[in-house]
């Protein structure tokens, strides 16, 4: 039983981090905390919704599409509607993303109604049974899917930013874009890039979860809650603080689930988080720099 | 002749607002010259290098190797090997030393070779960063952050080298050191333009000064020539 929470747990925690990581890569680079980021994602799966469902795609092919569409929906925000006001105070450019959480809402109110669609699992095979300490584990495949999408993604975005040149330029405008322009490195470029794979992973984190949700305008409303208070819990800056956030968030949230009450979950998670910020307000992993000045 | 000149400047300003940083100055830097701007803090010279950089909007007109740069893209300048080392402070701290130096070749990034031959050249011109190459740049001493920012000036080979007070916050010692290497580089074919407040140093690797006063040149000319008593009463005399 314990078990199985934990399995449960690290599933939902992996989706939380992939929000958390698409928003912390994004304002690592630009700046933005992006509030609209679930929204942007759930369009994405309507883009799903259609292509299948509606027009008959393939499976995959549908998927690739939808996550394509997020990585331009991401480009399309930055470029198109926060870059003109880059400059604007921190406080303003909270309330420009929760006015395009507001827009994307409406849009999908507008295009595809505020009834509950419903996507399949891609894989739906028998599920994978484990025998553990004399209890049992069930995963189903979809959730194997998931576990191993989101560490393959993770894998990647972690050698792209620390094995290539672009992924250290890309690092070098996060730290000082003045002086990152001084070493050729087009920092415009480099912010679209940021955009487009956290476009990307915001569409595929919606993707993955809408068999379980349902397709519908606030699809994302909780995970894009508990994928900012994972980003804070890793400190907002930090990539692996943001996984370690991430999955913490979700076992503590199954356990309590499980052993206290189903209704407070969110609630007492919460109240765990914000005593967990009160002992290390700087977030889980970024006390441990070392600098000298 | 003014092919000679690799960098020439007309009339350049510099605004903030309704204040005037820099206020119209006309200078040049020959091939092979090292030249100083000096003057004391707040007299324009930090602004003079962001605005030949592209850095902070200007007026007037700048040519690089017979190119008009006045209206370029700050991103695209290094390209043309016009490259500006910013004060120590403007490494990238939580990068490696390596990875820094792999930033200073980005506009050469294609060419591997010379990146790997440059960054040899670095590592043999300041041995200390060899040492640190895997250290993150932030928790390097100040000297070795001056020598990891002027080392990552010279990886993609610039024709003008320009340096915002490589001196700060050094000790005497280190300053000999960095300005013995700027001496070096020089030697091995590389203009430079200097900004400097420590104007005894700057002006004893110099071949022409301007000091700079409240945005404006208040003197200039051949260093051999200028009385340092001149000089210290004019520089001191704000």
């Amino acid at each position: 039983m314990l078990f199985q929470q934990i399995i449960a747990g690290v599933i939902t925690g992996s989706l939380y981090a992939m929000v958390a990581l698409g928003l912390v890569i994004a304002y690592k680079v630009t700046g933005v905390m992006n509030f609209a980021y679930g929204y942007m994602g759930m369009i994405s799966a309507y883009i799903f919704f259609t292509c299948f469902s509606m027009i008959g795609m393939n499976y995959v092919f549908a998927f690739l599409i939808s996550v394509a569409f997020g990585a331009f929906v991401g480009y399309a925000v930055e470029r198109g509607l926060l870059r003109p006001v880059r400059n604007v105070s921190p406080a303003s450019m909270v309330i420009i993303t929760l006015g395009l959480l507001l827009i994307l809402e409406g849009i999908a109110l507008q295009i595809w109604g505020n009834n509950y669609q419903q996507i399949p699992n891609l894989l739906n095979g028998f599920p994978l049974i484990l025998k553990l300490g004399g209890g049992i584990i069930v995963i189903p495949q979809q959730n194997l899917l998931i576990l191993g999408i989101v560490t393959a993604v993770i894998i990647a975005l972690i050698l792209y930013l620390n094995l290539t040149l672009q992924g250290k330029a890309m690092r070098a405008v996060a730290q000082n874009e003045e002086i990152a322009k001084l070493m050729g490195i087009n920092s415009s470029l480099m912010m679209s890039i940021s955009w487009i794979i956290s476009g990307a992973i915001g569409a595929l984190t919606a993707l993955l979860v809408a068999p379980q949700t349902f397709v519908y305008p606030d699809m994302m409303l909780s995970l894009q809650i508990m994928g900012f208070t994972a980003a804070v819990l890793g400190g907002f800056e930090s990539i692996p603080g943001s996984i370690i956030g991430g999955i913490s968030i979700g076992i503590i949230e199954n356990l309590v689930g499980t052993y206290i009450s189903t209704n407070l979950k969110t609630t007492f998670s919460l109240a765990i988080i914000v005593a967990i910020l009160l002992v290390k307000p700087e977030g889980l992993l970024s006390s441990a720099k070392a600098r000298r000045v | 002749m003014a092919t000679e000149h690799i960098l020439e400047v007309e009339n350049l300003i510099v605004k903030y607002g309704p204040i005037e940083a820099v206020k119209g100055i006309d200078f040049f830097v020959n091939t092979q010259e090292i030249v100083s701007i000096l003057g004391a803090n707040g007299a324009g010279k930090t602004s003079t290098l962001k605005a030949l950089s592209g850095l902070i909007p200007h007026e007037g007109k700048i040519v690089f190797s017979l190119k008009d740069i006045s209206k370029m893209e700050s991103y695209k300048i290094p390209y043309l090997g016009l490259t500006l080392c910013p004060e120590r402070r403007g490494i990238f701290p939580d990068l490696s030393v390596e990875d820094n130096l792999l930033l200073g070749a980005y506009t050469i990034r294609k060419n591997k070779n010379l990146v790997r031959q440059n960054m040899e050249r670095v590592y043999g011109l300041f041995e200390r960063l060899k040492e640190r190459k895997t250290q993150l740049a932030g928790t390097l001493s100040g000297g070795e952050q001056q020598m990891l920012a002027i080392g990552r000036a010279l990886m993609n080979e610039p024709k003008l080298l320009m340096l915002d007070e490589p001196s700060l916050g050094l000790s005497p010692k280190l300053v000999d050191f960095i300005f013995d290497s700027l001496k070096t580089i020089n030697k091995s074919g590389t203009s430079i333009l200097l900004v400097e407040q420590n104007a005894m140093i700057a002006t004893e690797i110099s071949n022409r000064i301007y000091v700079m006063q409240n945005g404006k040149f208040s003197l200039s000319g051949n260093a051999k020539e200028i009385d340092f008593q001149t000089l210290k009463m004019k520089y001191l005399g704000v």
